[in-house]
């Protein structure tokens, strides 16, 4: 009858805290893996399986939307690009940003997706935004693919600063993961913040060069686009990947190091808000 | 300790000493839930900071907040089986969610040991666009299984539930009897350390039932369980200890058979003082009126009347044996529901123990139902012993543990004629917990989709 106990499977909590350290949370985490690879499933599952061209739209989706920036762009507002032609250089920004800004709203909406389990089973809730940014994955390579296809259409060159991608793809990645952690802790409570969210990442979007250079910018306003971190990647992933060069290193470093912090702050700041999910319904 | 705790007169733990571990380990627990954080930038900012300093450790102090559970503490040790029991708001749930894990208390210390599987509902998790194997992997791994037993076990769930050839089917073409049964055997099949149940499962058609019936037995002997319940006839099958929660304070902690006694004649003398008998339309003047307790959980079902009839179908206060009892439940559905379940029983109003069932599940149930339902329920002849009787009617959903309706004569309805000392008269259900006796029926009389009206509202129960 005796049953040997899994005695690494402890829960203790006291006077409205639980006592673990950011060691102990990953920890924690760690031993649910199984679970995490099975939910990103899920999300992919249920993502793509209800409509009707299922994965296709993780291609139409980039280069839809690019149409109607390239109409705007290159007939009714004229942006250079020289030398890079205007439809690769806005494809290759919009999918990257498409990237970021899923993992951003859709970790807000992460918790109360899930609040039947959330409400019910103590899991590793740090795996719903987590999982958001393993599914991103999906669209981000089918994206890539077709921005691969578009630079084999025009022939245009790659140098080798190509190989900082995958530098400028990790920040970019910490951040959102960072800030999609904030939210999904405050949206649950705060219901008013997916509405802001939508406005501010709209705003984001314009102040950042995305569908436009950085060099179009106007040298007075340019250095205000230094205490947007978000313009810093996109100038970097510009940069890299079309012009064949790399000039904003140490801006990129410091995005770099307030990404990091930002990710560790939101998870720590997550994983003491968690608690409210289940109380507040 | 508060005062007004009632000793029972005999403890549990023997003389001996025990060497169970302790798995289960509540002190001096208060929980108070914050009203809805206030939307302002003020209070934002500020838990912002304070997260971010690390001194989040007290609360804001809310006037309007009250504590749903009051210097709570007791501690089980491994294998032991504990029942609360309390009215709706008593702090039951509060303290399963802080079992499970998923809450803090606001005070006081909770230790948990070992892996807990919650069984709030079935299929937690399940999505309808995944296989049913696919899902069983998220179920299991979710629960906290290791990938090799997630790999084991999944196999022995699906022999379980009957599912085989359509274990790589997705789920959403599952007839809601096959999902019952899916979720069921994934629930006792995970062998966790500590079980926490709400409400206990009979799930699925008959010869499934009696399948279920003794996995739950199996299933609590093997781990530590903590149920709520409002069967008082489960509580004392599966618990050995009881505590009653009484707006978050406990009334008395026991013997599972000295505390649900207690509790439930203190039930009855509060539904006897404060409760209105039930309006039934053709109660001849001058009977007894018949009270009932109702509990409405869902706003869009009701149950308007319940008569017991013979067998010409005529309202009848008197059978002898064997039985032949029929029961007319008139309820109303305002908005379209499918799979629903209407469970019939016959209950001894003395002990409030729930003696012979009869389960729409096990039967056939109409998939939609919407307006006035009238369903008649014939039992098969039973021998019951003579005393007197009351119905209960439960309305729920095939998936769910909680009814969303719940009606229960509390005084008696019907008598049983005959000489009280009979010793080859019993009670219909001495198998165990197996209430579902095979030959009854059920049938739907009239479905009348009539036009929404508001359902009648629950009388607060006491």
């Amino acid at each position: 009858m005796s049953k040997q106990l899994n005695s690494a499977m402890v829960y203790e909590a006291a006077d409205n805290k639980l006592r673990r350290s950011l060691w102990g949370h990953i920890q924690y985490a760690l031993r649910y893996w199984p679970f995490f690879l099975y939910w990103v499933r899920r999300g992919i599952v249920t993502r793509y399986s209800q409509t009707s061209v299922g994965l296709l739209w993780a291609i139409l989706q980039p280069v839809l939307s690019s149409l109607v920036y390239i109409v705007v762009f290159s007939f009714v507002v004229r942006v250079n690009t020289d030398p890079v032609p205007y439809p690769l250089f806005v494809l290759t920004s919009l999918v990257l940003w498409a990237y970021f800004q899923r993992i951003v709203t859709s970790s807000a909406s992460s918790i109360s997706m899930s609040m039947d389990i959330v409400t019910k089973v103590r899991f590793p809730r740090e795996f719903l935004p987590l999982a958001v940014v393993v599914e991103s994955w999906i669209d981000l390579a089918f994206g890539l693919g077709i921005v691969v296809i578009l630079f084999l259409i025009y022939g245009y060159p790659v140098t080798e600063t190509v190989l900082l991608v995958p530098i400028i793809f990790l920040v970019e990645t910490i951040l959102a993961l960072g800030l999609g952690f904030y939210l999904a802790a405050l949206a649950n409570t705060i219901k008013d913040l997916f509405q802001v969210i939508g406005i501010v990442m709209q705003l984001v979007l314009y102040l950042s060069p995305v569908m436009y250079p950085l060099n179009t910018v106007p040298d007075n306003i340019r250095a205000l686009y230094v205490i947007n971190p978000m313009a810093t990647i996109f100038a970097a992933y510009q940069e890299t990947i079309l012009f064949g060069r790399f000039t904003v290193g140490p801006a990129l470093l410091g995005v770099g190091i307030l990404s990091v912090i930002v990710l560790i702050t939101g998870y720590l700041f997550f994983k003491r808000m968690e608690w409210r999910f289940a109380d507040t319904l | 300790m508060t005062p007004e705790i009632m000793q029972s007169d005999s403890s549990f733990t023997p003389a001996t000493v025990d060497e169970r571990q302790t798995v289960i380990t509540v002190e001096h627990v208060f929980k108070r839930y914050q009203p809805p954080a206030g939307v302002s930038i003020r209070s934002l900012a500020q838990d912002l900071t304070r997260v971010l300093r690390n001194k989040a450790r007290t609360l804001i102090e809310r006037p309007e907040a009250r504590f749903v559970l009051n210097d709570i503490s007791f501690s089980l040790k491994q294998g032991d089986s504990l029942g609360l029991v309390g009215h709706n708001g008593s702090g039951k749930t509060t303290m399963m969610k802080m079992l499970a894990g998923v809450s803090l208390p606001t005070r006081g210390r909770v230790r948990v040991v070992g892996r807990v599987q919650p069984l709030l509902a079935l299929g937690a998790g399940f999505h309808g666009e995944m296989t049913g194997r696919e899902n069983l992997y998220l179920n299991c791994t979710l629960m906290g299984l290791d990938i090799h037993t997630t790999r084991e076990r999944i196999e022995k769930i699906i022999e379980f539930a009957g599912v085989a050839e359509y274990a790589d089917v997705a789920i959403k073409r599952y007839s809601s009897g096959m999902l019952a049964r899916l979720g069921f055997a994934a629930a006792v099949n995970m062998d966790p350390e500590i079980i926490l149940m709400d409400e206990v499962m009979a799930v699925g058609d008959y010869s499934f039932n009696v399948r279920s019936t003794a996995a739950i037995q199996e299933y609590v002997k093997r781990g530590t369980v903590v149920l709520v319940s409002h069967d008082m006839a489960a509580i004392e099958r599966i618990c050995q200890r009881v505590i009653w929660l009484d707006h978050g304070n406990i009334m008395m902690d026991g013997r599972a058979s000295e505390v649900v006694q207690a509790y439930t004649q203190f039930q009855q003398q509060k539904v006897f003082a404060s409760a209105a008998p039930a309006q039934s339309a053709d109660t001849p003047a001058g009977e007894r009126e018949i009270i009932v307790r109702r509990e409405q959980f869902d706003a869009d079902v009701a149950v308007h009347q319940v008569d017991v009839l013979d067998e010409n179908g005529d309202p009848c206060k008197s059978f002898g044996t064997p039985a032949r009892v029929t029961v007319r439940v008139e309820a109303e559905v305002a908005q379209p529901r499918a799979d629903l379940r209407f469970v019939v029983s016959i209950n001894d109003t003395r002990t409030r123990v729930l003696l012979t069932s009869i389960d729409s599940q096990l039967l056939a149930t109409p998939d939609f139902v919407q307006g006035r339902v009238l369903l008649e329920a014939t039992f098969p002849p039973l021998n019951l012993r003579p005393r007197e009787y009351g119905i209960s009617v439960k309305v729920m959903k095939t998936s769910a543990l909680k009814p969303m309706y719940s009606w229960d004569d509390v005084s008696p309805r019907f008598a049983i004629a005959g000489e009280r000392r009979n010793p080859r008269l019993h009670y219909v259900a001495p198998q165990e917990d197996l209430l579902f006796v095979p030959g009854g029926e059920m049938r739907y009389v009239k479905i009348e989709a009539a036009p929404a009206r508001p359902a009648v509202p629950a009388k607060p129960v006491p």
